[in-house]
């Protein structure tokens, strides 16, 4: 166990220059890596257009790398589509009690597939000795969130919580609903609390007062606070916490039928359940159809990515809503409580505290919530801007994470290295690739002088770049037809039409992937680079 | 399983870049591994071709090249290469082209002549001499018919009006046209009994109201300038003698310089030469700066017909015995019998033209001895066999010239890499004005034979949507004509 504290608050002096350095240095990298071509391209402009298609063929193969895991996440979410899952749960139980294991019967080849990987768990969790707790004692707590959505959002999620196909009655409903919030908002909390409370095992409204010491004005301390009178509650009801899975919802998410029989598997299957979270595929399917083209499509790689990242469990981040065992939860003291990527902060903190032995483990099973939709087409532009700079200052967790790794002795270094190399790749490639890609790559012609002009780099350059790209499409051409066979099977008006503009609307990409997702993260970068903290900004959803 | 997957897939992409990368780059830079004889890394040169229109079949060395234009033939061994290009409807064209290892040899702006050449009536009368304003869309046009008042043909609308709506307006004859390049304004002289009248005109306003000013002066004037997009104030020269004048105020006053030579308005400031000095002052003449001495060496003592000041510090200078120099050493470019020039700002180069010579002169930078940015001089002569070369015009983005002969049009390459071919365009009337401008790649002259206005496509340009009536008149003209 590490006694670090995950927080950029309450450092020493020496600690807090060494979280300036790292919180310096993301932005200080993607800007000089982007002035740098620029400079480049106007100095040297060979060298750079030679750079340029070397790194346009790295990111082609990284394209095509990302693009082989994403068919094969995708053919596993659809070979688990109709796995009965309290079945298996039936049979975990059945090993628990009598050590045996009856080979599950396999009628087609997804089946069959499904049920090969199903025995190799088994086999791992019985080789582990670790067996996990009964069905019948496995509880979940439910903690939703909400400042500012209305009885209309918050319902489809609640309500889907109540209909899946694991028993309601062990479900703990939380509602996690801010003092500041308006009545409107908490009448709507009252309203479903009557509505369902007789569904649930219980459902509480824990009100989450302003200005507690130590706390930011973000999700992380109202789910915290919830957490905390929750925990009270389970004792009271003498559950214990390591047979507690908590989930934190966005207030409008809305989990498929199977998510929570799905989830106490994957938990009763997790021979380290109680040092694990557990990673849903989310997509954003609730209003899909209603929001601009570019908002959807940003969406749909939002999911695509996390898919492509359940593919490689060694490296998978928790990633907005998600669950894991309250047991860690309560000993790692809960979700930061000043911090606005709590999504993947949670996951960095049980981490370091565990010294690495922490895991997130990919679910296949999906969760859907909305798309950003203020209504009018700029305001939409304004808020997927805000959200994703949102989800970009998951960048904060950089500092304290490096800072938590050079006192972490019992993780390996290889291990540190890795994880770090990682988050700080991932998070200069989103500010930075699809400039380089969209804008860098024409400046070596745009500044050329005589010398390069007079260069056979000049006429192979852009011949090789189209090439490249031309093999890149082949990677689109597979993510179009992904994403129209994830899209909801929903009836809506002019749904073939709908879906051959969707498919013409990924040709958006490149402007989509600068304006939405660089920029924003550049932004901050930049943000975080010069001391200019975020607090918490709560996406506009409308039903 | 997914995790050995994982790592195959890792090393296997990874190995795949590690042996791409050199690949690519070596590609990039033309290096070709060769078999046979020569076997080896060599590097080699590419010829990249682009033609007006595209879509020509490539013939290298007699073979059909896979690719149509625009193309670059990549992997190519230095050496000297027959390349021919093919398109129906247009004549062959056909170059050696040599070509050296790591260099490209561009020809980016190869026009394909039209077997059919696509020329169009534009007035429905006759003319007699036909005059451009620079830098405007118009045409003035002098009509056969003596009575009849100058027209001006406004070459995008294609509508042609008399230059002045109410004829009554002058009552004075016409002595001569002021123009300023890019300057949208231009002033008329005209003598009324024993006084000279200056009238401004803004070609960018309609009908009468072109005319924004009017103010008598004394003497007929050798030139007239101003800024090119302010007339505040214009500047009259006459026998040496500059004055200023304020056309609202009606105001003259002369400037306190020495006998000038020549001069050039640009940025608020007077660039004059006065016996072998290059000099700059402000509007008021009362802060003079000498910009260098010696100009008499190779410019002479004549007057100065036309000075220039272009971007990157280039000033170009005419004088009226032909000289024509600049301010980049050795200066003079010509010693006699320059007519006049045209710069190519783009690839600062300028084409001058000579009785029976056209030449095109490259400005190279450099930095001088003092660090400072200087340009050397290289000229290049296109055609020298001119019987009285009137004019040229750059054309199609400098790729080539036209230039005028006598009576007859000719179109010369500029982008070639070997002695650049010469053909004849057409032949216009007697020795009146011909203009090109490259905007619309169509050539303005009068029709040898009927003298009435015609055009010819120099450079196809993209067919916009055309007004119908326009279409009508066009139509019935043509008609008129053939009739």
């Amino acid at each position: 166990m590490s006694s670090f504290q995950f927080s950029h608050h309450q450092l020493t002096r020496g600690e807090r220059r060494l979280e300036r350095f790292f919180e310096i240095l993301p932005g200080l990298t993607s800007w000089s890596v982007l002035i740098g071509m620029v400079a480049l391209s106007y100095f040297q402009p060979v060298i750079a257009a030679l750079a340029m298609v070397l790194f346009n063929f790295y990111w082609l193969l990284r394209l095509f790398y990302l693009t082989i895991f994403l068919m094969m996440a995708y053919l596993r979410l659809s070979l688990e589509e109709r796995t009965n899952w309290s079945e298996r749960i039936a049979q975990i139980d059945a090993l628990r009690k009598s050590k045996s294991f009856s080979n599950p019967s396999s009628q087609g080849w997804k089946k069959f597939v499904s049920n090969w990987i199903f025995r190799k768990e088994i086999k791992k969790l019985t080789a582990s000795q670790i067996l996990p707790p009964a069905a019948d004692d496995i509880y979940h707590l439910v903690i939703v969130p909400a400042f500012k959505e209305s009885y209309e959002v918050l319902e489809p999620g609640v309500a889907s919580y109540a209909q899946g196909s694991f028993s309601a009655k062990k479900i703990l409903m939380v509602f996690a609903i801010e003092d500041r919030a308006s009545a409107e908002v908490k009448k709507a909390a009252e309203d479903l609390k009557k509505k369902y409370r007789d569904v649930f095992f219980d459902f509480l409204i824990a009100v989450h007062p302003q200005g507690l010491e130590g706390e930011a004005c973000v999700k992380g301390a109202n789910a915290t606070y919830a957490a905390k009178i929750s925990q009270k509650f389970l004792e009271e009801k003498k559950i214990p916490v390591e047979n507690v899975i908590v989930s934190c919802f966005d207030a409008d998410t809305v989990v498929s039928a199977n998510y929570f029989a799905c989830l106490t598997y994957y938990f009763m299957v997790c021979p380290n359940r109680e040092r694990a979270s557990f990673q849903p595929i989310p997509v954003y399917h609730n209003n899909i159809w209603a929001v601009p083209g570019f908002a959807r499509i940003l969406e749909m790689g939002a999911s695509f990515f996390q898919l492509t990242e359940a593919t490689h469990p060694d490296r998978l981040v928790t990633f907005s809503s998600h669950s894991m065992s309250f047991k860690a939860l309560v000993e790692v003291n809960y979700w930061p409580v000043d911090m606005v990527s709590d999504d993947s902060a949670i996951f960095w903190k049980a981490f370091i505290h565990y010294q690495g032995d922490y895991r997130a483990v990919p679910m296949y099973v999906t969760l859907s919530m909305d798309v950003v939709d203020a209504g009018g087409w700029w305001q939409t532009c304004v808020n997927v801007y805000k959200q994703k700079r949102r989800w970009a200052w998951g960048v904060e967790n950089f500092p304290i994470v490096m800072r938590g790794f050079l006192r972490a002795s019992k993780i390996s270094w290889f291990e540190r290295i890795r994880h770090s190399f990682k988050l700080f790749e991932g998070h200069i490639a989103w500010a930075t690739w699809p400039f380089i890609l969209g804008v860098m790559g024409w400046l070596p012609t745009f500044f050329s002088g005589q010398d390069f002009s007079d260069s056979v780099v000049y006429y192979t350059v852009p011949r090789i770049s189209s090439v490249i790209f031309n093999l890149a499409s082949l990677s689109l051409g597979i993510t179009i037809i992904l994403s129209l066979s994830l899209l909801p099977r929903t009836q809506v008006k002019y749904s073939f039409l709908r879906r051959c503009l969707h498919a013409l609307e990924w040709l958006l990409i490149p402007v989509v992937a600068i304006f939405f997702s660089a920029m924003p993260a550049l932004d901050a970068q930049t943000r975080l680079m010069l001391g200019k903290y975020m607090e918490f900004w709560v996406t506009d959803k409308r039903r | 399983m997914i995790k050995i997957l994982r790592r195959i897939t890792f090393f296997l992409f990874t190995a795949v870049f590690l042996i791409g990368a050199p690949k690519i780059i070596f590609y990039a830079l033309g290096y070709n591994y060769q078999l046979g004889s020569k076997q080896g890394l060599t590097q080699t040169g590419l010829i990249y071709l682009s033609t007006t229109p595209p879509g020509a079949t490539v013939y290298v060395n007699g073979r059909r090249y896979r690719e149509l234009t625009p193309t670059v033939i990549r992997d190519l061994l230095p050496g000297n290469y027959a390349i021919r290009l093919s398109l129906k409807g247009y004549e062959l064209w056909s170059q050696v082209v040599p070509v050296q290892e790591g260099k490209p040899s561009v020809l980016g702006k190869v026009l394909l002549r039209t077997q059919k050449p696509d020329w169009k009536v534009r007035s429905a009368h006759a003319y007699q001499a036909m005059r451009a304003i620079p830098q405007t869309p118009y045409l003035l046009l002098q009509p056969k018919d003596e009575n009849k008042s100058v027209h001006l043909y406004d070459m995008r609308s294609r509508e042609m009006r008399p230059l002045f709506l109410d004829s009554a307006q002058l009552h004075f004859s016409l002595q001569n046209f002021h123009f300023v390049s890019d300057s949208p304004y231009s002033v008329l002289e005209a003598r009324q009994g024993e006084q000279v009248r200056l009238i401004g005109l803004d070609f960018t306003r309609l009908g009468t109201k072109k005319i924004i000013w009017e103010m008598p002066f004394e003497t007929s004037l050798d030139q007239i300038l101003w800024e090119k997009d302010d007339f505040k104030y214009g500047f009259a020269l006459r026998e040496g003698v500059l004055t200023r004048f304020d056309p609202q105020k009606k105001e003259q006053q002369i400037l306190p310089l020495p006998p000038i030579r020549g001069f050039q308005v640009e940025n608020h400031k007077i660039f004059y030469m006065a016996g072998d000095t290059f000099s700059n002052t402000d509007y008021a003449a009362k802060n003079s700066k000498p910009i260098w001495k010696d100009a008499e060496s190779f410019l002479g003592n004549e007057k100065l017909t036309k000075i220039e000041n272009f971007p990157d510090e280039t000033t170009l200078f005419l004088s009226a015995d032909g000289r024509f120099a600049t301010n980049h050493p050795p200066r003079l470019i010509e010693s006699s019998g320059v007519r006049g020039f045209q710069f190519d700002k783009k690839n600062r180069r300028a084409l001058f033209w000579k009785d029976h010579a056209i030449g095109v002169v490259h400005f190279i930078d450099f930095k001088n001895e003092q660090g400072k940015r200087d340009a050397e001089i290289n000229i290049q002569w296109i055609h020298q066999s001119g019987k009285k070369i009137l004019r040229a015009y750059f054309a199609h983005d400098g790729a080539y010239t036209l230039f005028q002969d006598q009576n007859k049009v000719y179109l010369a390459e500029l982008e070639t890499f070997g002695l650049p071919v010469t053909v004849e365009v057409l032949e216009a009337q007697g020795d009146t004005e011909v203009y090109y401008t490259d905007e619309l790649g169509q050539l303005f002259y009068l029709d040898k034979k009927t003298g009435y206005l015609m055009s010819l496509e120099i450079i196809p340009k993209w067919k916009v949507l055309e007004v119908p009536r326009a279409i009508l008149e066009e139509k019935i003209m043509e008609d008129k004509v053939r009739a």
